[in-house]
């Protein structure tokens, strides 16, 4: 396995930004992103001027220590949160200056979440809980059945449609979380530690999934501190104190 | 806009789906969050049921009473109730005697009839035979004009049993059926105390009306009852005007009469009370207001309490399902559509709690209905003015749960143990 690398300095992407031209292949574009928090006794500079590029069908992985900032990075861009200051584009959409409702509808069509510890509602079974972004979205009740058995199938998991999530191995849940994401055919699917909380054959079927769906044509970020984990990705990108430190791809 | 609507209808149904399932796992904690509602719309049902019944019952006994009878007494026991200092000072009123009848008889030109009355309890005998505590009321001769009261054989008292003071008495239906099983009552003598009556007529049976027993009385000559059972009593007299255009002037009339035979000087009070049907029925008007209001206040403390613990109940909730709410924002959930969740939640809580309330108050007004002679009329207005008490109650109680559920921080919420 050839990983010839490369490393590109992050301020550089974005200032070839105007050279691009129209850059429709950008899924993801910051300029300068910082994350302040102030807590009265001293400023945490959680997010200290993130300068990012993530194009069209990429399959990045954001790696980094805890402590490094990647959490913040992940909650910027999961538009869960918003940057103190710095420009966020998603699809060439500026976001940071979103409402929380707007955001809301952001992360309702263009982002798939993939959490560690899953997040699945107990309470309701398996498609009701693919279902949940389309309620959001407004689907109708019969189509969002239906699209929630497809993606289902997609996961292979039409058979447990009706299981609730404690009838489910972890592995299971995660695909079934993985359906989830994949629900409102997000731009962007947003994996916090998605092989965290299972086995390693597990994960590592969790992992070949990521890999087929990258193969269809999503545009994946993965944020792990597993070195294991992070080699699946094409690019890495490595964060400390709130900077990035590296940002490599792999052939 | 369309999206938008959809968007709504969509979120409406999510979120009581979402209510039911929450209110379905927790089945016991629900019951016990919404007993005082239940509690609180069960008295409304029960008690507007039973008091409507109530209402009816009192206009129907009113009409059959005959709007144009006035009754005179030494004191209105209805003031019992309504002003019991009066009733007291009323007490002291003088007696209202024969004489007093046969005057008002004698003088009133509006009246077709004039009948003094007394009612006791009395045990009566026939051989060994007895039947015990039966309403004997001592009447005049003109009785049968004032009450609605047929006989069956024999006849009503005459005046000459009246001013003889003679043992004549005339049996309901059910008392003569009692006393004479086997034989033909009338020209039988029936012993009440030391005196024997000789039985001169039965009248008809009445039907019941609403359970009450209408058979179960005697009629003697208010002389002999007087007589036999001392002198000293108030009577009570019913005066029936010739017409309804007459009555206020009848009531006048024997006002007058009463006054000028008690040496009463202009201007002062009545030393007696004369009562209508009319002010029988405002007397009741005023009762079930009363009642009413009442159960208002009681129920408004009960939904009080009740709406608090349900946004207790609310806040747990909101807490424990902060993850939910984390990862529904996540997932695209905007503001509005976590605070309809959680509102929704509330009122369904609280809707649940009302049905259980109706049909149970329902129930509970069948079974006074059925063991009492009280009637029942379920009111479909109670029904829909609970249905919106617990609507109330629910968005009332539940907003601010419901806004501090969908303020809260996804971040926060997502990392929420």
């Amino acid at each position: 396995m050839g990983t010839a690398t490369e490393v590109s300095q992050s301020g550089r992407d974005a200032s070839a930004r105007g050279g691009d031209g129209g850059h429709t292949g950008e899924v993801i574009r910051t300029v300068d992103l910082r994350k302040v928090y102030d807590t009265g006794a001293a400023e945490v500079r959680a997010m200290d001027g993130v300068n990012l590029v993530i194009r069209t069908n990429e399959y990045a992985a954001i790696m980094g220590p805890s402590g490094s900032g990647k959490s913040t990075l992940m909650n910027l861009l999961g538009c869960l949160d918003t940057p103190t200051s710095g420009q966020y584009f998603l699809r060439d959409q500026e976001v940071s200056r979103l409402t929380e409702d707007e955001l809301a509808e952001i992360r309702n069509r263009e982002i798939g979440f993939v959490f560690q510890t899953f997040h699945l509602l107990a309470r309701s079974s398996a498609v009701r809980n693919v279902e949940l972004p389309l309620v959001y979205s407004g689907m109708r009740s019969a189509d969002r059945r239906a699209r929630a058995m497809e993606l289902l199938k997609l996961v292979g998991l039409e058979s447990r449609a009706s299981h609730h999530p404690n009838e489910l191995s972890g592995g299971e849940r995660q695909r079934v979380a993985i359906a989830r994401a994949l629900a409102n055919r997000p731009s962007l699917l947003l994996a916090d530690e998605p092989t965290g909380n299972l086995d390693s054959r597990t994960s590592g079927e969790i992992l070949a999934l990521l890999d087929e769906l990258h193969g269809r044509g999503h545009t994946i970020l993965l944020v792990t501190h597993d070195p294991e984990v992070g080699k699946r990705a094409h690019r890495v990108i490595r964060v400390r104190d709130g900077r990035i430190e590296s940002d490599q791809k792999r052939a | 806009m369309v999206e938008k609507i959809a968007r709504e209808t969509v979120a409406i149904g999510e979120g009581i789906r979402i209510a039911l399932e929450a209110i379905w796992s927790q089945k016991l904690r629900s019951f016990l969050t919404l007993l005082c509602v239940v509690i609180a719309i069960l008295s409304i049902i029960a008690v507007v049921s039973v008091l409507d019944g109530m209402d009816r019952y009192v206009r129907e006994q009113v009409v059959k009473a005959g709007t144009n009878v006035f009754t005179l007494q030494r004191a209105n026991e209805l003031d019992i109730l309504t002003d019991f200092n009066a009733f007291m000072e009323s007490l002291k009123n003088p007696r209202i005697t024969f004489a007093d009848a046969r005057a008002l008889r004698e003088e009133m030109t509006l009246a077709s009839y004039v009948d003094p009355g007394y009612r006791t309890r009395q045990n009566l005998f026939v051989g060994e035979r007895h039947v015990d505590n039966v309403e004997v009321q001592g009447r005049s001769e003109e009785y049968p004009g004032v009450d609605d009261l047929d006989l069956h054989v024999g006849r009503h008292l005459t005046e000459t049993d009246i001013l003889t003071n003679r043992a004549s008495i005339v049996l309901g239906s059910k008392i003569a059926e009692a006393l004479f099983p086997d034989v033909e009552p009338v020209g039988r003598e029936v012993r009440i105390g030391g005196r024997h009556y000789e039985v001169v007529g039965t009248f008809a049976e009445r039907p019941n009306v609403l359970g009450n027993d209408r058979n179960s009385f005697a009629i003697i000559p208010i002389t002999s009852l007087l007589q036999q059972f001392g002198a000293r009593r108030s009577l009570r007299v019913y005066v029936k005007a010739k017409d309804l255009d007459a009555f206020p002037r009848a009531i006048e009339e024997a006002s007058t009469i009463l006054r000028t035979r008690r040496g009463l000087r202009p201007g002062a009070k009545d030393n007696f009370s004369i009562s209508t049907a009319e002010q029988f029925l405002t007397f009741w008007e005023k009762l079930s207001r009363g009642i009413f209001m009442s159960l208002i206040g009681i129920v408004s403390i009960t939904l009080v309490v009740g709406g608090i613990i349900i946004m207790n109940v609310m806040l747990v909730s909101v807490t424990e399902r902060t993850r939910e709410i984390g990862v529904r924002k996540a997932l695209g959930a905007r503001r509005r559509a976590i605070l309809f969740q959680f509102l929704v939640e509330a009122v369904t809580l609280t809707t649940v709690g009302g049905i259980l309330g109706i049909v149970l108050g329902v129930f509970a007004a069948m079974i006074v209905g059925a063991f009492s002679p009280l009637p029942y009329a379920v009111n479909p207005w109670s029904i829909v003015i609970a249905l919106v008490i617990v609507f109330s109650v629910g968005i009332f109680f539940g907003l601010y749960p419901a806004s501090r559920a969908s303020r809260l921080d996804p971040v926060v919420a997502l990392r929420h143990e």
